[in-house]
């Protein structure tokens, strides 16, 4: 998508919502117009403490980032924006993000979303490290689509569990049903 | 298996393709005759800006008739529209005597080709929140499956789905579905390709069983042969790089449709006597 014709309409879809900056996910906090007319925006990079700053809108990507797991506390939270009509927001907040099993995405901070925007998750044998440690954690995501549970679960977007893992060595049996996902999950480990 | 007119309740309603132009400009037109009904859209923001709606669903040919007419209004005008980020332009199926199987089937298709068809709408319509993909906004797969795992349409009623490219929230109001992805355009030969398009998908999705025989067609043949199956009449209006890519990547995320759901149970009648629950 490419940017807007205004700074107040370009204000009204963008202030407080997430839109990306150099790849980074940054928080919109204000719109206004440059020197030399072109519309800026102010932004707080959510990987980093730094203070806003302020760029130029073309400069951003205003396109929907990516979602899915969200690592948090000792559970891992499937989260997915929602096309609603009653946002009216080009970027993300927590008023078009919708967790798949019903949670209150505000229970999530945006920082930690941040991680999944950028794809950033732990892999397979940390989880399970983490999984069999003292830490009692419930379930961990190694990356968007996939999580595993301390029973061996391995589930898919939080809808299915589509096979066991062997907790003791990684091992993984995936169930006849979801030949499906394997395509999916043999790339997706492969990249991470 | 029940009809969507069945399920939904919508008022019976004849003809294929209802088609609103969301239009931003000077010296637009202001009446249409019987044509096009005019309206004003609080979603456009510029002093003169209409929404041009048929007023009942046309096939084919009376879609490019009405689509004439406005063009050749236009030019009695001496219009000028503006391809504003606004700006778009709605095209309603009717699907009230589908099933749900042959409904998402339909679907399906358009999901499996919908990154490519959203590039080709506009560089503006990609990612915008009024017509947002399933790979923008993924909630709207997550509530077709609960629709089909469930078989209970009321899943889709709801405005929180309402500006997904593709909008199944009319089906209660009108029996249809809507593709929200065109760009408004002054190029109504533009739009009428764009129904074109998507009657291309309609007659090819009728030819598959479900949505998992669908898929298995794709699986087969690859990204590129199957996006030109599905458009035997369109698919030359479209740059053929990068779509094996895309289609196959879109196929992926549709995966927990068309493998997730037992298909050959959804015509089956629900044998818990409690249950109010069927499609069949």
């Amino acid at each position: 998508m490419r940017g807007y014709d205004t700074a107040e309409y370009a204000a009204s879809r963008l202030v407080e919502t997430i839109i990306r900056h150099d790849g980074i996910p940054v928080m919109v906090q204000s719109v206004g117009n440059g020197v030399n007319g072109e519309i800026t925006v102010g932004i707080t990079n959510l990987m980093e403490d730094d203070p806003s700053y302020i760029v130029p809108l073309s400069e951003c990507d205003i396109n929907p980032v990516s979602l899915g797991y969200v690592n948090h506390k000792k559970s891992a939270h499937y989260i997915m924006r929602a096309p609603m009509r009653r946002d009216w927001r080009q970027g993300l907040r927590m008023l078009n993000i919708v967790d798949a099993e019903g949670m209150n995405p505000r229970l999530i901070p945006y920082r930690t979303i941040a991680q999944t925007i950028m794809g950033s998750f732990p892999s397979f044998k940390s989880c399970l490290d983490r999984l069999n440690s003292k830490e009692k954690i419930e379930e961990m995501a190694f990356n968007r689509d996939f999580a595993v549970n301390r029973e061996g679960d391995m589930k898919y977007k939080s809808l299915f569990t589509i096979g066991k893992v062997d907790m003791t060595n990684g091992n993984l049996l995936i169930g006849d049903n979801f030949n499906w996902v394997r395509e999916a999950l043999e790339e997706q480990m492969e990249a991470a | 298996m029940k009809t969507i007119r069945d399920l939904t309740g919508a008022k019976r309603t004849t003809g294929d393709y209802g088609v609103e132009i969301e239009v931003e400009g000077k010296r637009l037109p202001r009446t249409l005759g019987e044509v096009w009904r005019v309206e004003k859209d609080n979603s456009l923001k510029t002093a003169e800006a209409w929404e041009y709606v048929m007023p009942k669903p046309l096939d084919l040919i009376g879609v490019k008739k009405a689509l004439d007419y406005l063009s050749m209004s236009y030019v009695a005008h001496n219009s000028e529209v503006d391809e504003s980020i606004r700006a778009g332009v709605h095209v309603h199926v009717n699907v009230q005597e589908w099933n749900i199987k042959q409904l998402m089937t339909f679907a399906t298709t358009y999901y499996i080709l919908e990154d490519v068809l959203m590039n080709w709408c506009g560089p503006d319509r990609e990612g915008n929140l009024f017509c947002l993909r399933a790979k923008d906004a993924e909630y709207i797969l997550f509530q077709l499956y609960k629709t089909l795992n469930s078989r209970n349409l009321k899943h889709l009623n709801n405005d929180v789905i309402r500006y997904a490219s593709l909008n199944f929230l009319s089906l209660f109001s009108y029996g249809s579905v809507e593709f929200r992805g065109m760009r408004g355009t002054g190029n109504l030969d533009i739009i009428y390709d764009w129904v074109r398009i998507i009657d291309d998908m309609k007659q090819s999705s009728f030819k598959y069983d479900s949505p998992n025989d669908l898929m298995a067609a794709m699986s087969g043949d690859g990204g590129l042969t199957f996006f030109e199956t599905i458009l035997p009449n369109t698919h030359h209006l479209f740059e053929k790089k990068g779509i094996e890519e895309s289609v196959r990547s879109a196929a992926r995320r549709v995966q927990m449709i068309a493998f997730g759901i037992d298909w050959t149970s959804l015509s089956t009648p629900s044998i818990n006597i409690f249950s109010q629950e069927s499609f069949a």
